[in-house]
């Protein structure tokens, strides 16, 4: 699993130097500072991957007391909701509801990290950036009308439900706790999964490029919430999935600089 | 022993004292280079009081505290000096230029002073990779407020996340010039490979 750990992290590393080289040479960051951010967002992220692994590689056994990669992760999230905000041109649909329960879920999950992981500090600022790039992005999903009334109710219900499961995993005993962990890896994949079946036709029938973008940056930052949950394979899996959902991010981008 | 804050009044006297004889750009040069070195030795106090208060190792601190703080008190000079004064687009990369050469020509000081014979050539090495560590940094930073200020969107979000980017950048070049070897030479490489690629777009910025 450790070197399949090591292939992964390469192979985003390699990924994401060719993604800012795209980036960089084909965006003319000229009409707005949309590319401009995501660029930084890619460095960042690209950092935050370049830190991990030199980390591994030079002190395996040493723990990190407060790493600078998690920066590199604040960062990434920051600049993406920059992103975002820049497309949009700050011009959002009401969504008062659908902010509220999403602060609610990040709060939630920022409480879930720190009892995994007992580091307080860390886990709040990135839980503070993590929420504040979810609260974007589904203003921006909302503006873009990329969900019917029943989806977010469906995409509510299923946060919601996850959260549970996880609260689950602590208060059971085994092998109950076993249970609830195996149906919250499977719930977390499943969402994935419909983001993935809305964005993959919104790409191929070229629909408007803003929400294909809010849904790309949907995808990712579930992803990244499934990999901030997950362990072993399953954080594999979803560190596959963020990959690519930068890339399609970035097709995306692309297509929204070159509309008229 | 040589304090630190003797190096810098040793510096920075004739330093100062040269701006009563130059103007504009110069003058302004001067003043940020002098800055640049007393961010350094801010820095350096505010490192070594976090370091009593969370009684980590050295080693541990210049991996993981002092990428932070020392981008932060880096950026204190040009903050004051973009809300002072409204500085165009050439004299803030030329300040923040300026800036990254002053801090890193008073780290570089200091780590000679302080750790006797050296060789040559890894002073020549250290020398160039910090200064251009520092100046890319700063360089950086400032491209990105002159892009954000030509298409007039300033935002708090990506400001901060582009002052993580310079800190994590930072900390990857602490981690691998923490331990000799081939990590350390990557270390060394890094600032001017970063350099190099930032490099186009700063051209293109300036066009």
């Amino acid at each position: 699993m450790e070197l399949a750990s090591y292939i992964l992290n390469a192979l985003a590393i390699a990924v994401y130097v060719i993604l800012i080289v795209l980036c960089v040479r084909s965006l003319s960051f000229r009409r707005s500072m949309a590319p401009v951010f995501f660029t930084f967002a890619l460095v960042s992220n690209l950092m935050s991957l370049l830190y991990w692994l030199a980390y591994d590689l030079l002190r395996p056994d040493a723990r990190m007391p407060f790493a600078a990669n998690e920066f590199g992760e604040i960062g990434t999230f920051l600049l993406l909701a920059s992103t975002l905000n820049a497309v949009f041109r700050g011009r959002f649909a009401q969504a008062r509801w659908e902010i509220v329960c999403t602060g609610l879920f990040a709060a939630a999950s920022a409480a879930f990290w720190i009892a995994w992981s007992g580091e307080w500090l860390q886990d709040i600022l990135v839980g503070l950036s993590f929420g504040y790039l979810l609260c974007v992005v589904v203003r921006s999903m909302k503006q873009a009308a990329v969900f019917s009334r029943w989806e977010w109710r469906l995409l509510g219900a299923a946060a919601g439900l996850l959260l549970l499961l996880q609260g689950l995993t602590f208060a059971l005993p085994e092998p109950w706790k076993g249970r609830a962990d195996f149906c919250a890896y499977a719930l977390m994949f499943l969402v994935l999964a419909w983001g993935f079946r809305r964005l993959i036709p919104a790409l191929l029938r070229r629909a408007d490029p803003c929400a294909q973008l809010a849904l790309a940056l949907f995808c990712w930052s579930w992803a990244v919430s499934t990999m901030y949950m997950s362990a072993d394979f399953c954080y594999l899996a979803a560190s596959f999935f963020s990959v690519c959902c930068t890339t399609l991010a970035l097709i995306a981008l692309r297509r929204e600089e070159a509309a008229p | 022993m040589i304090y630190a804050e003797n190096i810098l009044l040793c510096i920075a006297a004739p330093l100062l004292l040269s701006m009563l004889f130059v103007r504009d750009q110069a003058r302004r040069y001067v003043l940020a280079f002098v800055s640049g070195m007393a961010a350094c030795l801010l820095s350096a106090y505010v490192t070594g009081f976090l370091r009593l208060l969370v009684g980590w190792e050295a080693t541990e601190v210049r991996i993981f505290l002092s990428p932070v703080v020392e981008e932060l008190i880096k950026l204190i000079p040009l903050l004051i000096l973009l809300l002072l004064s409204e500085p165009e687009d050439e004299a803030l990369l030329l300040l923040a230029v300026a800036l990254g050469t002053g801090f890193a020509t008073f780290e570089n000081c200091c780590t000679l002073l302080g750790s006797g014979e050296i060789g040559l050539s890894f002073v020549l090495i250290r020398g160039l990779a910090v200064g251009v560590m520092h100046i890319v940094s700063v360089a950086a930073l400032s491209l990105g407020i002159i892009a954000a200020r030509r298409l007039q969107v300033l935002s708090l979000a990506g400001f901060v996340g582009a002052v993580s980017v310079s800190m994590t950048f930072h900390g990857l070049y602490n981690l691998l010039v923490s331990q000799p070897g081939a990590s350390s030479y990557v270390g060394f490489c890094l600032p001017l490979v970063a350099a190099v690629a930032i490099y186009p777009p700063y051209r293109r910025m300036r066009r």
